[in-house]
């Protein structure tokens, strides 16, 4: 195990997403601007917003990466060097960038401020990385074709940062090398665009069977390998989902965080492991798989029947206050529940507390047995034996 | 500007040059995708031998993983000892280790869909790449504005079927495998209502081309590119060795008649040259 501790590495669509992300325990969060970002159609941030996340990050003594990683046409280069000022001015640690023209001008003109080097370019090998430390890369995403191996090679030999994919979806070709979206709805996927074409399904002429064909990939999900990453010395480990809840977020960086820290700790607890992978696998309410970690990806990986989604109801409330004088609890609900279910409140310091739901109350404090409709709020009875910070939830137990 | 053909397996070369093709670009064997005809170092060394006066050009278009940089460096070394133009390539290593060994071979970047901008462009050809193939989905006018703002000579894809997307996994072996078939290592297609895709596997994974002919022809009338792509692959030998001859006499004359001719053979797709893609749904916000 290095020294240096693993950094978290999580998504942010916007900023309440991006306090959520670092109050649950990463280390770094990465979003995209109003422009130049591979999520167009995310809300994204404004210059304003980037600021005010700097700051917010910064305070806990964590960072803040820009997305800078459409592929370039022309007509987007004008403008570009001014916004790239703006957005140091506002503080940013890193930017994330695919087209490597990119790489000089924030080497030139911002020593201070590191260049990562995008998974779009569907870096593979030890000498593209070389390739990329020789222009001013200090950090590479790596290709989430690359194996466990391979990443290890390129450590040791490279020596340069090295940031993997631990979770989320999975494009279901390298990187960069897809425009489907392009050629079926004139969406531009290397700038912003992808209408995700590859989760349609197709007619194959050369098979008379009814199913269809499908391409769509299972999410990652790299949990039960983050010791594996820690040891042959990964930089970053990076969630993926810019476009995901914050209960999503919430629970996957908060999990991660406990496995990270578990593994610091030298701790050797496998039901607690055991809990903490239960609760990834049902958190993103698809199937997941570790891909190329330790094999070339095959039949197993993909969908073939059309998406294997189940509706995730498990999140039933943001809390929005504790009154630990009176015992109750408030949240805003998000999905149904009801007097006598198992419940698991958690917490951005990590702290949980499961209990059965013994009396519950509407707004006006009316008993009530049951909770129907979302964004209501709710009281709940119970005794919980530590302070419950901002940004607590509660879920179903696990 | 020059035609350029991309040869399949069933090629006939030598009536390609007759009837007009003035370079060829080919496949290296255990380093290329989706190219049809490859070849190892000796099969190159007899066709530069075979066809001393046309340019060719090798691809090591494939994504290279750890175990191949070995071979690809003594591949590189080999190609460097061949009258080559050109080594086009995807993957960055190539350019490392043509640096690191101080070769002289020219190369092409070739990263499919990302040569989209002249400001990259420059950046490479900075660091001596001197020539760059043209990403299929952009338009006309931004191809020209990149000749103009560039020094790095310029290949398009004019003619053929182009190439959507490359993926390295095994798409129909796996699907066939999940239906407890086997693939029959055939090419594939997959339709919607809307579209129609052509799917070829192989070991380096599956590629998706789309199933409408390319005509490029405004780029002979109306780009001063270095070199026009017709890529043979899918294409009948018959259907290829008439278009080379159309090609190359618009090449030559610039005539609106062998634009109605190749139009009349081929349909009329002009795929992105005149149509821009859209990326924000939304109102830009900035």
């Amino acid at each position: 195990m290095r020294s240096k501790k693993i950094e978290l590495l999580a998504p942010a669509g916007d900023l309440e997403r991006l306090k959520i992300n670092l109050l649950y325990g990463a280390d770094a969060v990465y979003f995209g601007g109003k422009k130049y970002s591979l999520r167009a159609n995310a809300s994204n941030f404004g210059l304003d917003e980037i600021e005010e996340a700097c700051r917010f990050a910064h305070k806990l003594h964590k960072k803040v990466y820009l997305t800078l990683n459409i592929v370039f046409h022309d007509e987007d280069l004008e403008g570009l060097e001014k916004y790239i000022d703006d957005v140091v001015k506002c503080g940013i640690d890193a930017f994330i960038i695919s087209d490597p023209f990119i790489i000089n001008y924030i080497v030139k003109n911002y020593p201070d401020v590191e260049a990562h080097l995008s998974t779009q370019n569907s870096t593979t090998n030890k000498d593209t990385v070389r390739f990329f430390k020789e222009q001013g890369i200090k950090r590479v995403v790596l290709a989430r074709e690359v194996s466990l191996k391979e990443m290890k090679e390129i450590i040791d030999d490279v020596g340069v940062d090295v940031e993997v994919f631990i979770h989320g979806a999975m494009c279901t070709f390298y990187s960069g090398r897809c425009c489907l979206s392009n050629y079926v709805t004139n969406r531009d996927s290397n700038r912003g665009g992808c209408a995700q074409i590859c989760r349609f399904a197709y007619d194959l002429e050369e098979d008379s069977s009814d199913t269809n064909f499908t391409m769509a990939t299972k999410d990652l999900n790299l949990s039960r390998y983050i010791k594996d990453l820690i040891d042959i010395g990964v930089t970053s480990l990076k969630v993926e989902g810019r476009m995901r809840s914050a209960y999503y977020l919430a629970t996957v960086i908060g999990t991660y965080r406990k496995i990270i820290d578990y593994y610091y700790e030298k701790r050797n607890d496998e039901e607690f492991l055991e809990e903490q992978y239960r609760i990834l696998d049902r958190v993103a309410n698809r199937e997941t798989s570790s891909h190329y970690l330790m094999k070339k990806a095959d039949y197993t990986d993909q969908y073939y029947t059309g998406r294997q989604e189940l509706s995730n109801q498990d999140f039933l409330g943001l809390v929005e206050k504790y009154d630990p004088k009176k015992h109750i609890l408030t949240l805003y609900e998000r999905n149904y529940f009801k007097v006598g279910d198992d419940v698991t409140l958690f917490t951005p310091n990590g702290q949980d507390y499961t209990f059965k739901i013994a009396k519950m109350y509407n707004e006006k404090m009316e008993e009530i047995d049951t909770a129907r409709h979302p964004e209501e709020v709710i009281n709940i009875e119970v005794e919980v034996p530590f302070e419950v910070p901002e940004y607590s939830m509660v879920r179903i137990k696990v | 500007m020059k035609l350029l053909v991309v040869p399949n397996r069933n090629s006939d070369l030598s009536s390609y040059v007759k009837n007009g093709c003035e370079g060829f670009i080919i496949g290296l064997k255990n380093f290329s995708t989706n190219y049809d005809l490859q070849l190892d170092i000796g099969e190159i060394k007899s066709l530069r031998q075979e066809y001393p006066n046309i340019e060719l050009f090798v691809s090591l278009n494939k994504n290279i993983f750890n175990e191949e940089l070995d071979e690809l460096e003594e591949n590189l070394k080999e190609l460097d000892n061949i009258d080559i133009s050109g080594v086009l390539f995807y993957d960055l290593s190539v350019l490392y280790l043509r640096n690191k060994n101080h070769l002289k071979l020219n190369l092409v970047w070739n990263q499919t869909h990302m040569v989209t901008n002249y400001n990259t462009c420059n950046y490479y050809y900075d660091l001596g790449v001197k020539y760059g193939y043209l990403s299929g989905e952009i338009t006309l006018e931004e191809i020209n504005e990149i000749k103009s703002k560039t020094n790095m000579k310029l290949m398009c894809f004019g003619f053929g079927y182009p190439i959507m997307a490359h993926t390295r996994r095994s798409l129909l072996t796996n699907y066939f495998i999940s239906h407890n078939k086997k693939y029959d290592g055939q090419i594939c297609h997959i339709y919607d209502d809307k579209t129609r895709f052509s799917l070829k596997e192989d070991e380096t994974g599956t590629t998706f081309l789309n199933d409408s002919f390319v005509n490029g022809s405004c780029l002979i009338t109306d780009s001063l590119i270095d070199y026009v792509i017709f890529g043979t692959d899918l294409v009948s030998e018959d259907k290829s060795l008439k278009l080379i001859t159309l090609i190359h006499n618009l090449l030559n004359t610039k005539e609106e008649r062998y634009v109605l001719e190749i139009e009349k053979l081929i349909g009329n797709d002009t795929n992105f040259f005149f149509k821009k893609t859209i990326f924000m749904v939304k109102k830009d916000e900035k």
